[in-house]
């Protein structure tokens, strides 16, 4: 991954790409952007360019795992060949594809109130069209604004960010040198209410200081990324609005 | 963080406190998990955590602080009054599409008049299982004509104070419509043009109050060029 010589990731106080080390990248959020879709949204966080779509609740498939009692959660991630500049000959399931759907679907399996729609799925699907690091984080923020365009049942909103270690300091959103050479990168997912952890994951090393400290920036970083998801939806009854009026 | 092209912004981490202006009146948008009411109360589209009642789907606050969903799915119940076609003939009744994840059923016993494959019917919910299962009840046949998907969540609006929406479109365009609880909406005869586009409108600005007025004037606008 990555490859090369490692860059100097903070120069005076400022990362690579300038910002301070709480700040995020810009974020753009979109919702009700495909029209076949139940509920979709877009986001642009940084580099990253995520769409995500939601079909149901609908009749589960194979019919031998419906669960009588309450409706599955599937989701499907996928990172299209054109992402990054990895290689990604296919943009079909793959080790690091299945384990982000299951961390993502997971997720939600905790918010969508599934008791309601017996014996039915929801799907739940992101394809990444551009990636620059944490793409797994921009993918759940543009999931849970899928969900609520789509009217689906929620305790609660949710929002991603990463958190990390680069060069000894604990940083906010990480981008792909601070993940590739930083120390450590903690993907995060928080609810917005509650502020419930629902994903946490870590690659390197934290101290337990380091660590409380991370959450507590992820929190605060989530709160930010909350109101751009509620000024999507809220922006998406005016498009709305504004689309039907040619006639 | 810039700001990006947002018209409305607001940035703070209490929830969406996102208000558009909409007419005359200001309404407030709320989104999942955000509270609506500080005592407890069960509807389809809230739930109750420590006495508190937060919205479980996206909707607005009316202008006597009363939730009203926009976005949700629609969960059959009892009683209510739906559009479907069939789509399967068993020896002891009929499979029925009703745009739900599984068909509703119409047993045979329950009607008088005999359907066959893809003909639409307006009946009424005579029972739902605890796995959501619907058989139906006091149907009636509709002549061909177009079905449209309408979202469940606005269909109220669609309808109106006894009937006012619905009549209006009817009456200004002489189109005959059917609008089921499930969404399904039957439109046949008259101006079928200017009415989906009425009842697009509906759909589009189901949160504007004085909306029926406002259908009105387009009908009537449109029904003289």
């Amino acid at each position: 991954m990555g490859g090369g010589e490692k860059p100097k990731l903070i120069i005076d106080g400022k990362r690579i790409d300038g910002r301070g080390m709480d700040d995020l990248r810009p974020v753009k959020v979109e919702a009700g952007v495909l029209n076949e879709a139940e509920g979709s949204a877009y986001v642009e966080w940084g580099g990253n360019k995520v769409i995500a779509g939601v079909y149901g609740p609908r009749e589960c498939i194979p019919k031998h795992d419906a669960n009588p009692f309450k409706a599955l959660v599937k989701c499907r991630y996928t990172m299209s060949p054109f992402a990054s500049k990895e290689e990604h000959s296919r943009s079909g399931p793959n080790r690091r594809s299945i384990e982000i759907s299951k961390v993502i679907r997971e997720v939600f399996e905790s918010l969508v109130i599934t008791e309601l729609f017996p014996m039915t799925q929801i799907d739940i699907f992101v394809e990444v069209l551009q990636a620059e690091g944490g793409t797994r984080v921009s993918a759940i923020t543009a999931a849970a604004v899928a969900l609520a365009d789509a009217g689906i049942p929620m305790k609660d909103m949710v929002s991603g960010v990463a958190v990390g270690k680069i060069e000894g300091e604990i940083a906010v959103d990480l981008g792909r040198e601070e993940d590739n050479f930083g120390e450590s990168d903690v993907p995060m997912a928080i609810s917005s209410r509650n502020k419930d952890i629902l994903l946490l994951q870590m690659d390197g090393l934290l101290t337990k200081e380091e660590f409380a400290r991370a959450v507590d920036k992820a929190i605060s970083a989530s709160d930010k990324l909350h109101a751009l998801q509620t000024d999507a939806i809220v922006r998406s009854y005016e498009k709305l609005e504004s689309e039907g009026l040619e006639l | 963080m810039p700001r990006r092209g947002a018209k409305y912004f607001f940035w703070n981490n209490q929830g969406a406190n996102g208000a558009i202006p909409t007419g005359d009146s200001v309404k407030k948008i709320v989104v999942p998990g955000e509270k609506i009411s500080d005592t407890p109360f069960m509807a389809e589209t809230t739930y109750v955590e420590g006495n508190k009642t937060y919205a479980s789907v996206a909707g607005m606050m009316d202008e006597e602080n009363k939730f009203v969903p926009t976005k949700s799915v629609y969960s059959p119940r009892q009683g209510d009054a739906v559009v479907g076609i069939v789509v399967y003939i068993r020896g002891n009744g009929y499979k029925v599409d009703l745009n739900l994840p599984f068909e509703g059923f119409l047993s045979g016993k329950d009607t008088r008049v005999p359907f066959s494959m893809g003909e639409i019917m307006f009946g009424k919910v005579k029972d739902v299982d605890e796995v959501g299962n619907v058989d139906l009840v006091d149907v009636r046949k509709l002549a061909p004509g177009k079905i449209i998907e309408f979202p469940a969540a606005k269909v109220p609006r669609l309808i109106g104070k006894r009937n006012s929406m619905l009549n209006t479109i009817m009456q200004g365009t002489g189109t005959e419509v059917y609008v089921g609880n499930n969404g399904y909406v039957w439109l046949s005869g008259g101006d079928i043009g200017l009415a989906l586009k009425a009842i697009d409108m509906v759909s589009r600005k189901s949160h504007v109050s004085g909306l029926t007025n406002e259908v009105a004037d387009f009908v009537a606008k449109h029904k003289s060029e």
